[in-house]
This record gives C-alpha cells, sequence and structure tokens, in this order.
C-alpha cells in the first residue's frame, strides 16, 4: 500500500556534509522556496538547530531527515522525544568525528527493550 | 475440586506461543541492530570517499568554488528540485505480526516537453513538418526516433537539474568521482531508513506482546484470588459445629 510518493530527504549538518548529499541529488526548495538542507557551523545556535529539525519533522513533504551525530547530540532531547515513525530521522557520520553506535538513538531504545523485568 | 483442565492448557499454550515469539522478535531485534551497525559503516566509507574527491575539486577549482555558497538559497531565482526521492509503502512480515514502512526511490521523472539526447543537448522536435508532408510510414520512423530519445534521456538524470552544474559548466572528474559515491550514499540511506523502520516494527510487536503476557498473568492471579477464596468458604462451611 502507497503511502507518499515523491517525499524527500532532508539533511541538517556540517559544510560538505551538505554538499555531498546535495550533490547527490536530494536537494529542494519548495513551493514556498524552503529548502530542506540546513548548513551547520560555528555561528549557527542550538535554537537554530532544534527550530530546523522541528520544522522538518512538522513538513509533510520529508520523510526522511538525515543529520550528523555529532549535531544530534546538541539536540538530543528532541530526538528522543520523536517516537513517530515518519519522518525517520537517521544519525549519520561527519567528516569529523566517525560514528558511533553508542551515541544512535535508535540503537539505545533496542537496547533498552532487554530489561530484567520483561525477561523473567 | 480439580480445576478445569482445558482452561489451564489453553492458558499454557497461549503463554508458551507468546514467549516463543518474543525469544525471535529478540533475536530479530539484535541481527536487525547489527546490520544497521554494518549499514551506517558503509554509508562512513562511502562519505569518506566522496569527501576525499571534493577536497581533490576544491585543490583543482578553488576553496571557495565547492563550497555553501554554491547552493541553492531561498532568493535562487531558478526552481531547485530533487532528483532522489522517496517513494513510501507500508510493508508486513511474520503473517502481519511486525508492520513497518519501506522506503524506496523513485525511478527518474519522466523527460520534460523539452527533450534532449544524450550530452549534446539537441532539442528533438516532436513533429518535423518535411517528414509529416510525405507518406506515413516516415513519420512513424520520427516518432520511433524521438521515443528511442524520450528513453535514453530518462535512463539519465536531465543536464539542466544535476546538481553538478551549480559548481560551473565543466566540473572536474574529482567532483563527478565525489557526485557517484554520495549517489551511493543515498542508496544506502535508504537502505538504513528500512532497517530503522524495521527495528521499529519489531519493537512495538515486542511492546504488545509483553503487554498481552502481562495482562494475561494479571487476570490468571485474579482467577487464583477468586478460587482461593471460593475454597476457603468451602472448608468453613465443612466445619462442624460444636453447641454443647
Amino acid at each position: 500500500m502507497a503511502l507518499g510518493r515523491g517525499k524527500l530527504i532532508g539533511v541538517i549538518g556540517d559544510e560538505d556534509t551538505c554538499v555531498g548529499f546535495l550533490l547527490g541529488g536530494i536537494g529542494e526548495l519548495n513551493k514556498n522556496r524552503q529548502p530542506n538542507f540546513l548548513v551547520v557551523d560555528k555561528s549557527t545556535s542550538v535554537s537554530d538547530i532544534e527550530d530546523c529539525l522541528k520544522n522538518f519533522i512538522k513538513r509533510d513533504d520529508i520523510d526522511i531527515i538525515l543529520i550528523n551525530q555529532n549535531i544530534a547530540e546538541m539536540v538530543r532531547h528532541v530526538l528522543d522525544a520523536h517516537t513517530l515513525p515518519v519522518p525517520a530521522i537517521l544519525e549519520i557520520p561527519s567528516k569529523d568525528s566517525p560514528y558511533d553506535p553508542n551515541k544512535d538513538s535508535i540503537l539505545r531504545r533496542a537496547k533498552g527493550m532487554f530489561s530484567a523485568e520483561d525477561l523473567k | 475440586m480439580a480445576p478445569f483442565p482445558n482452561k489451564d492448557s489453553d492458558e499454557v499454550l497461549d503463554k508458551s506461543a507468546i514467549d516463543e515469539e518474543l525469544s525471535d522478535l529478540a533475536v530479530d531485534l539484535l541481527l536487525l541492530s547489527q546490520e544497521l551497525i554494518n549499514t551506517k559503516l558503509k554509508l562512513e566509507t562511502l562519505s569518506k570517499a566522496g569527501w576525499m574527491e571534493m577536497a581533490k575539486a576544491r585543490y583543482i577549482m578553488g576553496p571557495s568554488s565547492v563550497s555553501v555558497l554554491q547552493l541553492p538559497t531561498q532568493e535562487s531565482e531558478k526552481p531547485v528540485c530533487a532528483s532522489a526521492t522517496l517513494d513510501v509503502s507500508q510493508c508486513q512480515r511474520n503473517s502481519g505480526s511486525v508492520r513497518y514502512n519501506y522506503y524506496s526511490l523513485c525511478p527518474p521523472s519522466s523527460p520534460s516537453e523539452e527533450q534532449t539526447s544524450g550530452s549534446d543537448g539537441i532539442r528533438l522536435r516532436k513533429f518535423d513538418i518535411n517528414v509529416l508532408s510525405e507518406d506515413g510510414a516516415a513519420g512513424s520512423k520520427v516518432e520511433k526516433v524521438a521515443a528511442a530519445a524520450a528513453g535514453g534521456s530518462s535512463a539519465g538524470r536531465s543536464s539542466v537539474n544535476d546538481p553538478i552544474r551549480w559548481f560551473g559548466f565543466m566540473p572536474p572528474m574529482p567532483l563527478r568521482q565525489s557526485q557517484n559515491h554520495f549517489k551511493s550514499a543515498v542508496d544506502t540511506v535508504v537502505e538504513i531508513a528500512n532497517i530503522q523502520s524495521e527495528i521499529r516494527g519489531v519493537e512495538d510487536r515486542i511492546k504488545f506482546l509483553n503487554r498481552t503476557k502481562k495482562g494475561k498473568m494479571e487476570s490468571k492471579v485474579e482467577g487464583s484470588i477468586s478460587t482461593q477464596d471460593l475454597e476457603e468458604e468451602k472448608v468453613l462451611s465443612l466445619e462442624p459445629l460444636n453447641i454443647h
């Protein structure tokens, strides 16, 4: 059963991550001229990142959001509060910081499924 | 008084079926988690290769030639459309017990009215006046050529929408190679999204089974308490009365 066609992949990352994935063909400006990407640099505040992530989550044309893991750490509370299946938020490595499975929200949630009480 | 044997065996069967399914789902969850990590490491490898080629392109073209300055902004006049878009559908396994979303990349869009042939950018007109003046067989030949060109241009992305054009009309080879790496990275991103979605489906099923199991145990405890009360009443009623 098709739920949606022509949905976008959003990206919140450093310059090289955004340039790279936009080269890959995911970049778009919607009818309101809003981009589906945010380039995070030293001058970008945590509130800007938070607002952008929440905006991407609210948009109905974005089904996957890519976010560098080191940037995800800054807005971890927003990621942990997002429990809906769509959009899927993927933590991806950046040029400066490699992927750490211990920090991944999805894997931490999966690890939390095995609690002592459930195994009784 | 002996308990109802059928009811107990049905309850035991349900519990054992739930426990068995929970064990299977736990193994699935572990395998999917490992697959997720492996796929993310693959994404890291592809991204690193892409960044390396991007750095080479920067060395050739200049640092500001491959940067955020070339990316489209809200003030851009030209329309910017993504060539990599998603198709979302619902998927299920284990007889429908585990449900999750399945992502796939949409096929390349159909060619626009301006049909271009291959890389030379020559426009193919749909109707050739000279040919139309001749017999119908020649006209069909033009249609076949137009259809072949349409097939050729739809196989690749339109040069007008190619994001590599943002960085100049003759991008160097390292930039093209970087683009190829990131196109593969986009495919890997879709794989990761599917694994993540499946993990979520399995987690939801585990939560449902745990709630069901807990509910059954609570109802069993309540049932055993009420049975105990009945037995106590019977014992009390059977005790002899010492009147004297």
